[in-house]
């Protein structure tokens, strides 16, 4: 089932999430079951620069009513949520009914086995009308830049600073570096990734 | 930040479909409808301003917007006081029971009321809101072991026994927890007081009820139609909601109608096979838009793997603006319309069964269905499958599903 979403590697959602203006925008995120709790550490360590807020990630293991309560209450602009595994349909039509509740300045992300998105999109059709294509599978482990196309998202960004990459590793090195989604981009374009500033 | 990502956050604003559809109006994104709205639909309860309107509709079909607009043109009438209520801002829809919507009403109304006091008012107003969010009270009975009459033996002494125990109790409220064993009669009571003391004041009382559309279940919402609207509507309020999809393919929809003076539709825009939906859809890019950013055949595109969803079209354009941005392209082109597409169709074929799949096929080849089982209705839902009423009525399978069929 996996194969048959769209597929995205974590440095273009990253880039994805980074261009985004400030609204509501929610992302589901398809990954294997196993891989869900790395995912979630990787991405609860970079995604806040990328969305260039604060996030919380809040687990759904106890319930829709739970789930839905800690996202009243969180004062953060973005939201990562994830442990869907145990909810039924009757869970998602909760969420759905309750969609209002979902509103947060910058949104947020599910992060779901393909079981529970599938079950979502037949369960909770109001909340899936938000996400619409923001369906993604995660291509683990692979990099769908080729090298090209790397090249050419590097040079425009060589060209919109005016700096090379050594500067701004140097600048990274020494926290000198500007903590723009553009920056915290072209890091992980360099293979730097561990430059950016948490 | 760059230039080029200040410019693209800014186009792609301007595309937010989870957006409230008040500040989509208050931005002057508001494209009014070709034909007769639902709006002016809406609208007409001016006419007799107790009735009841439902509006019914797929989801992302713009019902929220109609409904706003219609409340913006019943309060440009005199004597009528119009309004907007989000009822899921108030309760769990998925658990709401009978007296619900009443009781909203009745804090609507109380609300209102505020400038006059007197007895009754305040008695009223005690009752909505212990029902509405519920109350504790202290309550003293007659101590256990006196229940039991002593029943040991034990000789214990008579001011023991007649000492009475005192414990909190809590009832829970009707907006707070699922409850159908309300004071009815009382409710119906003071709604019609209400009504009568604040309409000298604000005209015509008319409540647009908002997001029913959730509720997944048609008893339930035939049950609301039976006993709330009924009743607020019986109090010489006029009713307009917006009810779910499923209810028209429901046992109930032959229960419903009936008890409603009027209903409206609110189906998908045949961008297809009307040209005035087309140009609706294109008036709606163009609007939100920067002259020039979108090519003309990207615009072209957008519309019509929109499906005449006007969810899908804000959606799909500005997923596409992002894929232009990723692309380091300065304006939104074909290719990045049908990367986008190629992902909102992948996304609605997850969760597709077998069986799903073969009546999908059957309508993208014959534009043949009759929604009659669960599954089915599920389909029209979803919206894997798309209603269309003008220029005539069909049923055809998402453009983005299409293709990967």
């Amino acid at each position: 089932m996996l194969r048959s979403l769209s597929s995205t590697s974590t440095d273009t959602l990253l880039q994805k999430i980074g261009a985004q203006p400030d609204g509501n925008i929610w992302t589901v995120l398809v990954v294997e079951t196993s891989d869900i709790d790395e995912v979630i550490s990787e991405l609860s360590e970079t995604i806040s620069i990328f969305a260039e807020c604060k996030i919380k990630i809040i687990s759904a293991q106890s319930g829709a009513s739970e789930l839905i309560e800690q996202i009243v209450q969180s004062s953060e602009n973005y939201l990562l949520l994830w442990t869907f595994e145990a909810w039924n349909c009757e869970d998602w039509h909760h969420l759905d009914a309750c969609r209002s509740s979902l509103s947060k300045p910058r949104g947020g992300m599910l992060v779901l086995s393909s079981t529970s998105a599938e079950m979502m999109l037949n369960c909770a059709p109001n909340f899936c009308s938000w996400v619409g294509s923001r369906i993604y599978a995660l291509a683990k482990d692979s990099e769908l830049l080729t090298d090209p196309e790397r090249e050419i998202r590097l040079s425009a960004l060589r060209e919109w600073s005016g700096f090379s990459d050594t500067d701004v590793i140097a600048s990274a090195e020494s926290h000198q570096l500007p903590l723009t989604p553009e920056y915290g981009e072209w890091l992980i374009l360099l293979g730097r990734g561990d430059l950016i500033e948490r | 930040m760059s230039n080029r990502l200040k410019f693209y956050r800014e186009q792609m604003a301007a595309f937010e479909g989870t957006v409230d559809p008040q500040k989509s109006i208050d931005s002057g994104y508001y494209v009014p409808e070709p034909r007769k709205s639902s709006s002016s639909q809406i609208a007409r309860i001016a006419l007799r301003p107790s009735a009841k309107h439902l509006l019914i509709g797929g989801i992302g079909a713009g019902k929220t917007t109609q409904l706003l607009i219609a409340c913006d043109q019943l309060n440009d009438i005199e004597n009528i006081s119009a309004h907007y209520i989000d009822v899921s801002l108030h309760t769990d829809i998925s658990k709401i029971s009978i007296n619900t919507l009443m009781v909203i009403t009745g804090l609507l109304l109380l609300e209102l009321a505020k400038e006059y006091s007197d007895e009754k008012i305040k008695e009223y107003q005690d009752l909505i809101q212990k029902e509405a969010y519920g109350y504790s009270e202290y309550i003293k009975e007659k101590s256990f072991i006196e229940q039991l009459r002593d029943p040991l033996g034990l000789g214990l002494p008579h001011e023991f026994l007649n000492r009475p125990t005192q414990r909190w109790v809590g009832h829970q409220g009707i907006l707070t927890k699922e409850k159908s064993n309300s004071i009815q009669d009382e409710l119906k009571q003071a709604i019609r007081h209400l009504n009568d003391v604040v309409r000298s004041s604000y005209g015509e009382i008319i409540i647009l009820f908002d997001g029913l559309d959730r509720l997944d279940d048609a008893s339930r919402f035939n049950d609301l139609i039976k006993n709330d609207v009924q009743n607020i509507s019986l109090a010489g309020i006029g009713v307009v909601l917006i009810g779910p999809l499923l209810t028209l393919y429901s046992q109930y929809r032959d229960i419903i109608e009936p008890a409603v003076n009027h209903t409206a539709y609110q189906s998908c825009f045949d961008v297809e096979n009307d040209p005035e939906s087309h140009s609706f859809f294109k008036n709606i890019l163009n609007v939100r838009s920067q002259k020039d950013f979108i090519d003309q055949s990207a615009l072209l595109s957008l519309i019509k793997y929109s499906g005449g969803v006007l969810r899908d079209l804000i959606n799909l354009t500005q997923a596409s603006i992002e894929e232009a941005y990723i692309s380091d392209e300065e304006n939104l082109k074909q290719a990045h319309v049908e990367s986008a597409t190629d992902s909102f169709g992948r996304a609605k074929l997850l969760g597709v069964s077998d069986q799903d799949l073969k009546v999908l096929k059957q309508v993208a080849n014959t534009g043949k269905f009759v929604p009659r089982t669960d599954e089915e209705v599920r389909l029209l839902v979803t919206g894997r499958i798309l209603e269309y009423q003008y220029p005539v009525k069909r049923f055809a399978v998402h453009p983005t599903l299409q293709p990967l069929l």
